[in-house]
């Protein structure tokens, strides 16, 4: 078992030493073991971090990634030493978070905060390090943003007594940027942060120790279209090294920490600005599955196994989970579909029998897996380097 | 009083209505220059004092750098009451120019040589206030105090007070700012000064102004703006001038504690 996570191991391993913790989204087989064996080399913890559509309880039908259920996901991780530095952090949990499709019709209130709890309770009993509590979608289905604060309260003391109810230290992580690409004024963070606070002491609940707010990033198709990524200024949007630091400081006098989603296809410069400006924590997830699927179609062609890699793309055009990563009006072609939503797929059996069906030589499998291995920890390794993960062992 | 520098390229009509705008505002003014950068003959403002006309600057233009430093030259050899000079891109629109409520203020706090509209990204900053001294602010329309603009510029001539090797002006601001706090000059950002840059013409407008359509002149912003500034302070990624700029308004702001009372005037 690896050592649990807390606030206090995450101060003096991440914290004190300004490096940004890395969450990565668990996004197929391959990436969750090139991320545990990236955790070893550099001998510091990585966290994973399902949503509950990549993997949910079983009572709620599981996720898409490899057929996992929290329960059997959870036993894999945590039964291997190859997963000893791996942090498990639940992303994005709350009613209506769950996998697309299970349910022919939209849940009510009721049945999605019931699943949502269902959910939590299953993460709380399998051990996971931190969960983040986001009822942020119920803003889009008419709740006021009090209301959704009320749902949030919910969901944290429910947490907070399944945990003490277990003697396990609840660690979460609050807040959304889902919503919006554009940050909130200052004013804005103040007062919601304050807001907040002051209602979780009123129920004797703890503190969150991450804090999500919008730093300006937000991936669309297989960019990072936020001004974060932007080296000129975007009108209507806060200079980063205005914006980015004062958010920080002012968490930091409240003892809370930073956690940026959507840090994916970032480039190197804005990924070097996390440690100077001291963001605690950031996610990436859609971008290692994106490395995957390309590393497999890249392999396939060099084998001139162009049949194969048009059938994978009918294959992932016609399910159509490319959908909501499209910029409005974008035009793309269905390659660039395949890439983005392939990794959707990977857990399915006739996909993954579509990219072995080539008839590629003896061994061939083999140098395709360890190719699209390299590629997928290249992409990780280029956040931990930034972040300050140190030297590889 | 102010004197006034416009920066015009082929908006002659755009230039004339700021000219006569400036009346509007209240403002006694003891010089307006308005510096032709190329213009066609057919769109020269009727108020051009400077009037460039080289075929490589017909072609290509002066650009803000040179253009200004133009423009203040200009200013520095007239006689002028002023100890003032704003400087304005041909494409900005004045909301506000209260300048005379300024005026006390920079009367009060001498270390102040530059003032700036507001940052449009000042209402992400915590620190809310009329007026506050600031270590980032946006590219565009400047007020620069006639001494500071003689101190930086008479040990080398006018030519350098903005770097004409820096073409197109990019990181003007935050260099603008380093001269300043590193020399325990401040800069103040006032809510009675709303200036703002009309950005249609250069992207939709392009031809007229005659200049690269807004997504090369953006990439060559980005590539020689970052080229000068590696050649000039070798700084390679230029957030690391604001980060210079803010640890030096810190210090200042430590050896000048008064200054942040202007935060609650």
């Amino acid at each position: 078992m690896p050592p649990q996570f807390s606030k206090e191991l995450f101060e003096s391993r991440f914290m004190q030493k300004r490096i940004t913790m890395l969450g990565v989204g668990p996004m197929s087989l391959r990436v969750v073991q090139e991320t545990g064996k990236l955790a070893n080399r550099y001998k510091k913890p990585i966290a994973l971090i399902p949503s509950r559509r990549q993997i949910d309880s079983a009572e709620l039908g599981g996720g898409y990634v490899n057929n996992w259920s929290t329960e059997n996901f959870v036993q894999y991780i945590r039964s291997s030493s190859d997963y000893r530095n791996i942090v498990l952090s639940r992303d994005h949990s709350g009613p209506w978070q769950g996998r697309i499709g299970v349910h022919s019709e939209e849940l009510t209130f009721e049945n999605a905060l019931y699943e949502a709890k269902k959910s939590l309770l299953t993460d709380i009993e399998m051990g996971f390090d931190i969960l983040h509590i986001d009822p942020s979608l119920a803003l889009s289905r008419g709740f006021s943003e009090e209301q959704v604060e009320e749902i949030s309260l919910e969901l944290i003391e429910f947490c907070f007594t399944e945990c003490n109810k277990r003697k396990m230290n609840f660690i979460y992580e609050y807040g959304a940027d889902e919503q919006s690409s554009i940050p909130e004024t200052m004013e804005d963070v103040i007062f919601k942060t304050e807001r907040f606070l002051a209602k979780l002491s009123r129920r004797q609940l703890p503190k969150p120790v991450f804090i999500v707010i919008q730093t300006g990033t937000k991936v669309m198709e297989m960019r990072n279209i936020g001004s974060f990524n932007s080296q000129l200024r975007v009108e209507g949007f806060p200079a980063p090294v205005q914006y980015v630091p004062e958010v920080i400081n002012y968490l930091s006098s409240k003892n809370l920490y930073l956690k940026e989603h959507n840090a994916d296809y970032l480039s190197d410069q804005a990924l070097s600005f996390h440690r100077r400006f001291g963001i605690h924590a950031a996610n990436v997830a859609p971008e290692f599955g994106v490395v995957e699927t390309r590393a497999i179609i890249e392999f396939l062609l060099n084998k001139e196994q162009y049949r194969v890699v048009e059938q994978m793309e009918e294959y992932v055009f016609q399910r159509k989970r490319w959908q909501k990563w499209l910029i409005p009006d974008s035009r793309i072609t269905r390659m660039e579909c395949l890439q983005i939503a392939g990794h959707y797929h990977f857990g399915e059996e006739d996909f993954q029998a579509l990219i072995q069906s080539g008839n590629l030589k003896v061994g061939s499998q083999e140098e395709m897996d360890l190719f699209v291995r390299e590629s997928i920890s290249k992409a990780i390794e280029r956040y931990l380097v930034h972040f300050g993960y140190g030297v590889a062992c | 009083m102010l004197d006034v520098v416009i920066l015009n390229r082929n908006l002659g009509n755009v230039a004339d209505e700021l000219v006569t705008s400036l009346v509007n505002f209240n403002i006694p003014t003891s010089n307006v220059v308005v510096v032709d950068s190329g213009s066609d003959s057919d769109k020269v403002s009727e108020f051009t004092t400077v009037r460039v006309m080289s075929p490589e600057i017909m072609e290509s233009g002066l650009r803000v750098s040179k253009g200004f430093n133009l423009g203040l030259s200009e200013i520095l050899n007239r006689k002028s009451q002023s100890d003032w000079i704003m400087l304005l891109p041909v494409d900005s629109v004045i909301q506000e120019l209260n300048f005379l409520q300024v005026q006390p203020l920079v009367n009060r706090f001498p270390k102040i040589q530059v003032v700036v509209p507001k940052s449009s990204s000042e209402k992400f900053e915590s620190r809310q206030a009329p007026n506050k001294i600031v270590w980032y602010f946006d590219e565009g329309p400047l007020i620069i105090r006639r001494d500071f603009v003689i101190k930086l510029s008479r040990s080398f001539g006018i030519d350098l007070f903005f770097d004409s090797g820096n073409y197109r002006g990019m990181y003007n601001a935050a260099e603008l700012a380093f001269k300043a706090y590193i020399n325990s000059y401040a800069v103040l950002a006032s809510d009675h000064i709303k200036i703002s840059e009309d950005s249609s013409f250069q992207i939709s407008q392009s031809e007229l102004v005659k200049t690269e359509n807004v997504s090369v002149n953006s990439r060559l912003l980005l590539e020689e703006g970052k080229e000068w500034l590696r050649s000039k302070y070798g700084i390679l990624d230029p957030i690391s001038l604001n980060l210079v700029n803010k640890l030096l308004w810190r210090d200042f702001l430590q050896a000048f504690p008064e200054y942040e009372t202007l935060i609650s005037l």
